[in-house]
């Protein structure tokens, strides 16, 4: 007799029959995986907030770049400006302003939370952003970075070729950056979603108990002459 | 080792009985032609009702099939031999007092052994008080003689006995039947533990009528009675 025992296939209304009678245990599993990660975004993580501020750089009527293409090296300046902000010269100068020095901020943490970028290809605006939990600190820091910047850049005229540097309007207020409290509860929700339903599949593949007449008739190789359905006594009419 | 799907079952709640029309009765009474089908030449009288494990609906479907014969004017007996976990005395609700044990050791006599239940009018036979000497009792020559003889005066013995896993004792039964039907539960009892159950009884050489599975969960809800259950 056939000796291999033919694994039964699985088809997707099984699966969805499967879900059906879990239901609870998988609408269960995610939301606690969803109320753990809201839990942990709402309450656990300390909120953060980012401000901004903007700085351009301008051509001097002194200006000594002879360049057949003035907007390629216009380019080149921001980058080059985006580069040197983070550098010792301008982050030295705003840890020893009074008004960051109450904060006790460490060079490499304003280093680490300050972000410059440009958008060369687009324009040539500089962005300058910090996050802090501190709304103030935020404000402050970007504020400095600015003046410290147009500063330096102004008293050390030949590192741009004697263009300028200026900050356009000052240093945002705060607004709220991390964390993304929806984003998280979501990937709560789905985490607990796959792991609900990893659980559930991974234990009815466990399972091996005689789940069909078909399958029991096949492997005992005798006639299956009833099925009796699971019942209750009258008035539980629910079948677990 | 306390098997947890024997809940609150209630022995007692005949459902042939107490719902004549439900799709479970229907269930029944399929099984009992099929079984009609296998017996055809009248053959099988004493009709043995086995299973792997406890808590599979052995001594369930057994009640239900005496019920239905009995109300086809059939004359059933049903006895109980499962003796280290006797259950008939539940099914008809009586104290679990004068049965085969107390007969075989002539405490009580034969008239009094064989009782019938007002309600459903089967006869039955109770196990009577628990004893050790189980096996002993199995292989009593009085015991094989006693169902022989009482096997003219009925249309159909049915006997009650344990899961086959758990003791020899239904290899000992199966002696005085002439053949046995399986009861597997869905999803109760593990697909080795039931093939070694299985092939337990068939080197032993016993007839098997049929497999009977129960506690069959319905995969299609609907309201009402009718239920699609087979692919």
């Amino acid at each position: 007799m056939n000796e291999i025992e033919k694994e039964s296939e699985i088809k997707l209304s099984d699966l969805i029959n499967i879900i059906k009678e879990k239901l609870l245990f998988l609408v269960m599993i995610t939301l606690i995986f969803g109320l753990m990660f809201g839990a942990y975004a709402f309450m656990i993580v300390n909120p953060k907030y980012q401000s901004k501020g903007l700085l351009m750089v301008f051509k001097a009527e002194n200006s000594t770049i002879v360049e057949t293409n003035e907007l390629t090296f216009a380019r080149t300046l921001l980058t080059t400006v985006q580069g040197l902000i983070k550098e010792d010269m301008i982050i030295d100068r705003v840890l020893e302003r009074n008004d960051i020095k109450e904060y006790n901020l460490t060079a490499r943490q304003l280093r680490s939370n300050l972000e410059i970028r440009t958008n060369a290809t687009d324009n040539l605006i500089i962005y300058v952003y910090y996050v802090s939990e501190n709304e103030e600190l935020a404000q402050t820091v970007v504020q400095a970075v600015l003046e410290e910047s147009s500063g330096y850049f102004e008293e050390n005229s030949g590192v741009l070729y004697n263009n300028r540097v200026k900050s356009i309007g000052n240093a945002s207020e705060a607004v709220y950056h991390s964390p993304n409290k929806v984003l998280y509860v979501l990937i709560g929700v789905l985490l607990g979603g796959i792991i609900g339903l990893s659980i559930v599949f991974i234990k009815e593949a466990m399972k091996n108990t005689f789940e069909t007449k078909e399958d029991l008739e096949k492997t005992l190789n005798i006639q299956v002459i009833g099925v009796i359905p699971n019942y209750h006594k009258k008035g539980n009419n629910d079948e677990k | 080792m306390k098997n947890k799907h024997i809940d609150n079952e209630n022995y007692h709640y005949i459902i042939s009985k107490e719902e004549p029309l439900s799709f479970a009765t229907e269930s029944i009474h399929k099984t009992l032609i099929n079984l009609d089908y296998v017996n055809i030449d009248g053959k099988y009288k004493v009709i043995q009702v086995s299973s792997t494990i406890s808590g599979e609906g052995k001594t369930t479907l057994l009640a239900n099939i005496a019920y239905i014969l009995r109300r086809r004017g059939k004359k059933v007996l049903v006895i109980d031999l499962d003796l280290r976990k006797p259950k008939i005395h539940r099914v008809f609700n009586v104290p679990n007092e004068n049965g085969l044990t107390d007969y075989l050791s002539e405490k009580i006599t034969f008239k009094q052994l064989i009782r019938t239940d007002k309600e459903t009018n089967i006869d039955y036979i109770l196990c009577g008080e628990k004893t050790v000497a189980i096996t002993s009792i199995l292989e009593a020559e009085k015991l094989k003689k006693l169902i022989s003889d009482l096997e003219a005066n009925y249309d159909y013995i049915l006997l009650d006995a344990p899961p086959v896993l758990v003791v020899s004792d239904a290899l000992y039964i199966s002696k005085f039947s002439d053949g046995v039907i399986y009861v597997v539960g869905q999803g109760i009892a593990k697909k080795h533990e039931v093939k070694e159950a299985f092939s337990t009884l068939q080197k032993a050489e016993v007839n098997i009528l049929g497999l009977v599975m129960t506690r069959y969960k319905v995969k299609n809800k609907k309201y009402g009675y009718y239920y699609e259950y087979s692919e």
